[in-house]
């Protein structure tokens, strides 16, 4: 292979190349931008925040009253029903021949059925669902019988036994039954509704109601109001009293360092739930007030130190680190020592804490709420709602699955964030070690 | 025949096309220094010569023999008793090559356990013994203590002493003595060199300190972005070096008994290894570079002082 | 080694001493009697009763009488059971919510550390990914939340298969174990795992293992004689806090699944303001707690020479 002389000359002189310079870390939020699974979890979280403050406004259905005429139902519309009258039942005008329901509503199922002659008395069974007798009702020498026991939509099946004088009974007569949902007059009247044409207007319930009645979708709203106000409050309070102890103690340093931390130490020793349901109790609560401001406090009181030793930690590093000392050398003051270096390198490490924090303390107050050691029952919080649930949880599983599910979710988000968060600061870390 | 032989040796890692067609051979009871700055693919080199490279790194090989054996076609199962047993190697830093919560003594049985049909105890006597060979004082004490216990000179010779416990044929050393005292350096260095020549062990020394390799190599090796740009024999390569790099590589070297006006860094960076380099990788920063050099990379050439060389200079026509 | 471990137990029995303080004082600010008009019906019978439980006493000597009791490990008798001892009810309660707890902990650790160290060594493949997003979730979701789910889940199997294989709630034999101590060590289990993945990735990249291999063991001999151990050692120190989490997450778990343990038992005394059972439980609470962390510490020293004999200097 040939080659031209040209090929040989000398390349001209090159500008020496700068010594490579690493473009400036991004910020962090732009280094969370760019995390799929932190911009997802923070768009829950903003939403979760979002509908704790101004979701009661939008759904302003009271979270304490009680729907009795729709006790643990499933999700339901808005619709118009047809108030009946309560009153006691003095049997059908005429005669029977089959066993029938004069009347099929929840507010009561009326049933009359033929006399038999060889009958003493008549026992009368519900059962919801399946088809046995199920539950015994009544025995009752009359030919009608009108329940109220706790009606709900949906197929019942009476039964009719008649009872013999010699205790033998009949075969079972049966009649299935669906009652259509109606309000009582005395519901209506208690409830305050408007009744017009005999018939009232009833609010949907999206997520259906509790044992007790009451809509779930407003105590979830209300109750995502107390769990995130406990998850907000405290986890700021006890991390910027923490964060100004420890700098007190990182800069004062020498015996006062030592007693100061010593008092953290202690603290941290404490078993933290014991603590917790000790102070709660010790701080006590007046009738009337929803014991928030007692588990704020007791969390407080209990979590500073981790803030504490992380910022006195940060403090001592920096102190030791060559950048202060030149620093310092160059005339700095206090002052701007903290805000320039102290700060900046302090305030991510507190975010990052924070955002774990505020999970935990949403399971401390679920957590204590559920143990009825928490908000006080009217107050609504996604732990009491869990307690309610779970009295119910055989029967409506629902009661249960949809506070855990907010509390789950909301938890969740925060985790996924802070876990991005702190990966973003490794990255961060990294960069800049580079 | 050598003892170990590679031929056009690549190493890719992702993207990064890190070692790109190496030579090496070594003999019996010579030792071959392995030179280049940092980040230059000469400890990537080393690793892949045991199989021990991290499982995402792509190797190719045109030839690979070691003591006439095709070393291309072991399975993992087979590299096992390679290791430690035909090829060891000695590590950078021996405060983080041994582990931290094992005593020495255990360390070292371990490594003869596995290969020898030795009981634990007769092992841990043989570990004495070696350590005792390798002038560790009061040996019997010291493979009782853990890693934290020893200074860098006493660990640096009990992770020579595992590496030798079982007898290799060849010894790769990466940076021996970078971690270590200067004052220790000279002494780890004489018991590699002592063990290389009784016991007939070939010797692959990877360094960056071309005062080591004039004291210890036969021959050497000069690597520039994962290709050697220059070998032969030691005496030679540094009397009269033949490449610009080599040169380069020279006059940042501080040295004893020279007074030197100044010391010369080498302007630049090493190139980026994802991006295709058609011509002699180091070109940007060569002094002496032509248009050529960023085209097309020269051949490999022995030239009239003994050594191999790839550089367009010495194609140039006069 | 022996001063370390003087100098361990001394600040742990400062600190059961801080626990005992605090815990008087805490109780004696909560606000109003504890013998309110319900318990004690003549003003004469809730005199009798305060000086039977030396609440007339200033404040400053019953705090000394209560260390010299709590000295002779002597908790006093419960306010609402009064022919019971609060030290009969720990001894009667606290082996129940033992085991259930060293049950729960094994679990946690074994699953803990195997689950770890397999996502480390699939490190960002399925097996790591899974392994994460479940650990994630765990954490997320409530133990009460998990052990009522869990109980459906029984009634569930239960009403299915048409005969009781898991019974619900309760106590007694073994088949009474199981679920309970797998939903308490659950959380535990997660995070461990979270501990252990990062702690072996660190170890893998290690240059010791690297030397490991380079002497020509295999992967299991690697993992068995040089990483498992190394891995450990973080996961080790936060044993203490692990034991404290089982301990108090003990509560739920009891009062769930109806199992008569301590914890239970406090919760019940909580709600009834027995304040002697309350104080007595959570000092003792305290103090185990303290000795296991005491306990942990030593161990750390075992596994780990730096420790054991530097003594302490970490």
């Amino acid at each position: 292979m040939a080659y031209l002389p040209a090929d040989f000359d000398r390349l001209p002189p090159q500008a020496p190349e700068a010594a490579e310079t690493l473009a400036p870390s991004p910020p962090l939020w732009q280094l969370l931008l760019q995390d799929m699974r932190a911009c997802l979890a923070a768009g829950v979280v903003l939403l979760v925040l979002v509908m704790a403050f101004i979701g009661p406004w939008l759904w302003p259905q009271d979270p304490a009253t009680q729907w009795l005429s729709q006790v643990s139902s499933g999700p339901s519309a808005a619709r118009r029903v047809d108030v009946v009258s309560d009153e006691f039942w003095h049997g059908p005008r005429q005669n029977v021949s089959a066993l029938t329901a004069l009347q099929a509503t929840t507010t009561q199922v009326k049933l009359a059925w033929p006399d038999r002659a060889d009958a003493m008395s008549y026992r009368v069974y519900r059962n919801a669902g399946g088809v046995g007798l199920g539950m015994p009702l009544i025995e009752t020498v009359k030919t009608h019988y009108a329940d109220r026991l706790q009606l709900s939509e949906q197929r019942y099946r009476y039964s009719v036994v008649a009872v013999r004088a010699d205790g033998s009974t009949s075969d079972p007569e049966w009649i299935e039954v669906k009652p259509e949902l109606t309000l009582g007059t005395f519901e209506a009247q208690l409830l305050g509704l408007d009744v017009m044409d005999g018939k009232v207007s009833l609010p949907s319930h999206p997520l259906g109601t509790d044992a007790l009645g009451r809509d779930m979708l407003s105590r979830i709203l209300h109750g995502a109001q107390t769990s995130m106000l406990v998850g907000l409050s405290a986890p700021l309070l006890f991390i910027t009293l923490g964060a100004f102890y420890g700098a007190l103690a990182g800069l004062l340093g020498g015996w006062v360092d030592n007693v100061l931390m010593r008092i953290a130490d202690f603290v941290v020793a404490l078993p933290f739930l014991l603590f917790m349901i000790l102070f709660r109790v010790a701080l006590g609560i007046e009738s009337g007030e929803s014991g928030l401001f007692p588990m704020v406090m007791a969390m407080v009181l209990l979590s500073w130190p981790s803030a504490a030793r992380l910022v006195r930690g940060q403090v001592l590093q920096l102190r030791e680190s060559a950048f202060v000392m030149s620093a310092r050398l160059a005339g700095a003051g206090n002052f701007y020592l903290i805000r320039r270096h102290l700060l900046p390198n302090v305030l991510p490490l507190l975010l990052v804490s924070l955002s774990f924090a505020i999970p935990q303390a949403i399971f401390t107050e679920a957590l204590l709420s559920f143990i009825g050691m928490g908000v006080v029952p009217p107050t609504p919080s996604w732990g009491t709602l869990c307690n309610e649930g779970i009295r119910s949880m055989l029967t409506h599983p629902h009661e249960l699955i949809i506070p855990a599910l907010a509390i789950s979710i909301t938890v969740l988000s925060f985790n996924v964030l802070g876990d991005a968060l702190r990966d973003a600061m490794d990255v961060k870390v990294r960069r800049s070690l580079r | 025949m050598s003892l170990l032989s590679v031929r056009d040796l690549h190493i890719h890692i992702g993207d990064n096309h890190l070692v790109r067609g190496v030579d090496l051979a070594v003999e019996r009871g010579e030792c071959l220094a392995l030179v280049g700055e940092s980040g230059s693919g000469k400890s990537l080199t080393a690793l892949s010569l045991m199989q021990l490279l991290p499982s995402h790194a792509r190797l190719e090989h045109g030839e690979w023999l070691f003591d006439g054996q095709d070393m291309r076609s072991l399975d993992e199962k087979a590299w096992r008793k390679v290791r430690a047993r035909r090829i060891a190697m000695v590590f950078q830093n021996p405060m983080t090559a041994l582990n931290p919560t094992m005593t020495i003594g255990q360390q070292i049985a371990e490594v003869i356990c596995l290969h020898t049909s030795m009981s634990r105890r007769e092992a841990r006597q043989r570990a004495i013994d070696l350590l005792e060979r390798l002038g560790i004082v009061n040996a019997p004490r010291r493979a009782k203590q853990y890693p934290f216990e020893l200074s860098g000179g006493m660990l640096q010779r009990a992770v020579i002493a595992m590496a030798v416990a079982c007898g290799p044929s060849m010894l790769i050393a990466d940076e021996p003595t970078t971690a270590l005292d200067v004052t220790v350096q000279a002494e780890v260095l004489a018991l590699l060199q002592e063990l290389c020549r009784d016991e007939g062990l070939g010797l692959l020394l990877i360094t960056h300190d071309l005062g080591v390799v004039e004291a210890m190599a036969k021959h050497l090796a000069v690597m520039y972005a994962g290709r050697i740009v220059e070998s032969g024999e030691c005496a030679r390569v540094l009397s009269q070096p033949a490449h610009p790099y080599t040169r380069a590589l020279q006059a940042a070297m501080p040295s004893l008994g020279e007074a030197r006006e100044s010391l010369q860094g080498i302007a630049g960076t090493p190139p980026d290894l994802s991006r295709q380099i058609p011509g002699c990788a180091f070109a940007p920063r060569c002094p002496q570079a032509m248009n050529i050099c960023v085209r097309e990379l020269p051949q490999t050439r022995l030239i009239e002082t003994g050594q191999c060389t790839e550089c367009w200079l010495w194609e140039k026509p006069e | 080694m022996l001063r370390y471990i003087i100098k361990r137990l001394a600040y742990g029995l400062l600190t059961i001493w801080f626990i005992a303080t605090a815990t008087f004082f805490a109780m004696h600010a909560v606000p109003g009697d504890p013998f309110n008009s319900a318990k004690a019906a003549t003003p004469q019978l809730r005199e009798n009763l305060r000086a039977r439980y030396g609440l007339d006493k200033p404040v400053g000597e019953q705090y000394l009488l209560y260390l010299g009791n709590m000295l002779q490990g002597d908790f006093g008798i419960s306010f609402t059971q009064e022919n019971r001892r609060v030290n009969d009810i720990i001894r009667e309660h606290f082996p129940v919510s033992a085991i259930l707890g060293v049950v729960a902990l094994l679990i946690a650790s074994v699953g803990g550390i195997a689950g770890g160290a397999v996502a480390a060594y699939w490190h960002n493949r399925l097996p790591d990914r899974l392994l994460m997003m479940a650990v994630v979730l765990a954490i997320s979701i409530p133990s009460f939340v998990i052990a009522a789910l869990a109980q459906l889940l029984i009634v569930q199997a239960n009403d299915l298969s048409g005969r009781s294989l898991l019974p619900v709630a309760g106590w007694g034999s073994l088949s009474h174990l199981w679920v309970p101590a797998l939903v308490l060590g659950l959380g535990t289990m997660a995070y461990l795992a979270r501990l252990m993945r990062s702690s072996m990735l660190d170890v893998m990249n290690t240059d010791y293992v690297l030397t490991a291999r380079a002497k020509g063991l295999g992967t299991w001999q690697i993992f068995w004689r040089h990483q498992l151990r190394n891995a450990l050692l973080p996961v080790v120190t936060e044993l203490g806090p692990t034991i404290a989490a089982i301990t108090t997450g003990g509560f739920v778990v009891e009062l769930i699944f109806a199992i008569p343990g301590l914890g239970r038992y406090f919760v019940q005394a909580v709600q009834q303001l027995d304040y002697t059972v309350i104080m007595g439980t959570t000092v003792f609470y305290g103090a185990f707690l303290v000795l296991i962390v005491v306990l942990v510490d030593l161990l750390y020293g075992v596994i780990d020479p730096r420790i054991r004999l530097h003594g302490g200097q970490r």
